[in-house]
């Protein structure tokens, strides 16, 4: 009688729990990737110098994300009003915008916001001059707070209509006027469906903010990419900004994760 | 889903408006969009903006469009594959297999594509100087690697939204899981998968503006260094802007007509 020991060493590992065998893979896998970088000449000393200042700068990523969620959630939910009332001048005015933002892209967006508006203040008086021309931050999160703002009305949108007809009437019966209802019995319902997927529009301003430092903002990557590049030492600053993008939105996910396992359980 | 639309803001709670008026509706709907549209470029005639030199300018974007739509088209096919083989590894059951996959959905869904594409066409070079790409490599490349994320969850769910039965009529008759897969539930579920998948060649042709930062002549960056030149970057934008604004909606039309098709032979009614 034969003893594998191929199938002797398979029997021992499935011995291992299943969650330990799964960091191990995902442990060795990254030391492979830092090895292959090593040997292709991965500056660490000079990593090591400048992940403490990089780090430093994450706050104004958060922040940015932060205050375009902050504006895109009331704006989507009044599109999304405008797109299914009956009123054509407010449907064709969402659909407009919610049109013109999708088929364009964000990179445009964010161009034409930081030129056109001074160019249209230039004509008006002066507290339009101070009223439209902002600093490039502020640019930044109106326009990446429109761009999530038309991609969100559609969510909230498909929450809407999915709200079974049956609860208009329901509501209608018991008395409730058109404004109770939606406020009360379909808001809740449409929020339910479109919570997930808006949460994730989260990690997509995460992921946008780094388009703002070609307005001028020092935001991570654009700080990244000029310390790199003074250094000339460009991929490593790259890897650092890109490692703590991948971290905020692997943190940003698990906090999603258990705020709908809250909010679902109940 | 008509009858629900139509009873949005309406006075009455449940009054269903005849699809008669719900289409005059539309028919106020479109006018509204068409003189918003007029208001918007009177606007900026107004304002002092060049349309001659607009209208002058439009033949060099014009000219750009293949490249753009075969850059984009490039990458979605790279993107597909990549999204493929690692939605077949997610889906088994062994983590030698689907941990890998799970670590490349989230770093790729974790960096910005910004950031990918300058490590990929100026980092690596600066690493070792073997690693030169070409612009337009660098741009496909980076645009399949980080849509090719996307890609796996959308080709995760299209497989595992194929009905159990599929499976175990296959296995009754005696197909091995190999046969299975490849005979009975990828086909059924490319089906699931493909107008999806058209949205994604949308997404990724608007994301293909980025490629402009790392050299690639494309709609964005040449409308960019034309505007630049002349003084007119308001100009440039708005007409790159339209440039692809046109664009997405002829594709998106294209993609709905492919859905409807999609769909015919399937759903029971017709």
């Amino acid at each position: 009688m034969r003893i594998h020991l191929l199938d002797q060493f398979s029997l021992i590992v499935r011995q291992i729990p299943l969650p330990v065998r799964e960091w191990a893979i995902r442990l060795i896998l990254l030391t492979m990737i830092l090895l292959l970088l090593l040997q292709l000449g991965l500056d660490v000393t000079f990593m090591m110098q400048w992940t403490g200042f990089l780090l430093s700068l994450t706050p104004l990523v958060v922040l940015i994300a932060l205050a375009a969620l902050a504006l895109a959630l009331p704006l989507a939910a009044t599109l999304t009003l405008g797109r299914l009332s009956i009123n054509p001048i407010a449907r064709g005015s969402a659909a407009m915008f919610v049109s013109i933002i999708r088929g364009t892209p964000l990179i445009i967006q964010l161009f034409f916001i930081f030129v056109a508006l001074p160019q249209l203040a230039s004509v008006g008086p002066d507290w339009i001059q101070k009223l439209l021309v902002l600093s490039p931050t502020l640019t930044a999160i109106l326009a990446i707070g429109f761009f999530h703002a038309a991609y969100i009305s559609e969510l909230f949108r498909a929450g809407f209509l999915s709200v079974q007809p049956g609860q208009w009437e329901a509501a209608s019966a018991i008395g409730m006027s058109t404004s109770q209802t939606k406020r009360r019995i379909i808001w809740p319902q449409a929020m339910k469906f479109a919570l997930r997927p808006t949460t994730n529009h989260f990690v997509m301003m995460l992921k946008d903010t780094a388009l703002v430092g070609f307005l001028g903002v020092p935001i991570l990557f654009q700080r990244a990419e000029r310390i790199g590049s003074q250094n000339l030492n460009l991929f490593e600053t790259l890897l650092i900004s890109a490692v703590i993008y991948w971290a905020l939105t692997a943190v940003s996910l698990k906090v999603i994760d258990i705020i709908d396992r809250r909010v679902f359980s109940q | 889903m008509r009858n629900i639309l139509n009873n949005f803001g309406s006075a009455k709670v449940w009054v269903p408006t005849r699809s008669s008026e719900f289409a005059t509706i539309l028919r106020h709907e479109k006018l509204v969009q068409a003189s918003l549209l007029l208001g918007f470029i009177t606007m900026f005639m107004v304002l002092g903006l060049d349309v001659q030199y607009m209208l002058d300018k439009l033949p060099l974007l014009v000219v750009t469009i293949p490249l753009v739509l075969v850059i984009s088209f490039c990458a979605t096919v790279l993107a597909c594959l990549l999204g493929l083989i690692a939605a077949l590894s997610r889906l088994s059951n062994s983590p030698i297999y689907y941990v890998p996959a799970k670590l490349y959905v989230s770093l790729f869904q974790g960096i910005p594509l910004i950031v990918l594409l300058f490590i990929l066409y100026f980092g690596l070079p600066h690493l070792n100087p073997v690693l030169l790409l070409t612009p337009i490599q660098a741009g496909i490349i980076g645009l399949a690697l980080s849509n090719g994320a996307f890609l796996t969850e959308v080709f995760r769910s299209s497989v595992l939204s194929v009905p159990e039965g599929q499976s175990e009529a296959a296995r009754a008759i005696g197909m091995s899981s190999r046969q299975r897969m490849w005979r009975i539930i990828l086909p059924q579920a490319a089906r699931i998968a493909l107008p999806p998948t058209a949205n994604y060649y949308i997404f990724i042709l608007k994301d293909s503006a980025l490629v402009g930062f790392i050299g690639v002549a494309e709609l964005f960056s040449t409308a960019q260094s034309i505007g630049q030149r002349d003084f007119k970057i308001l100009e440039m934008l708005l007409l790159a802007g339209a440039v692809y604004w046109i664009i997405t909606i002829v594709l998106s039309s294209i993609q709905t007509k492919l859905e409807q098709r999609m769909e015919t032979a399937y759903s029971r009614e017709t």
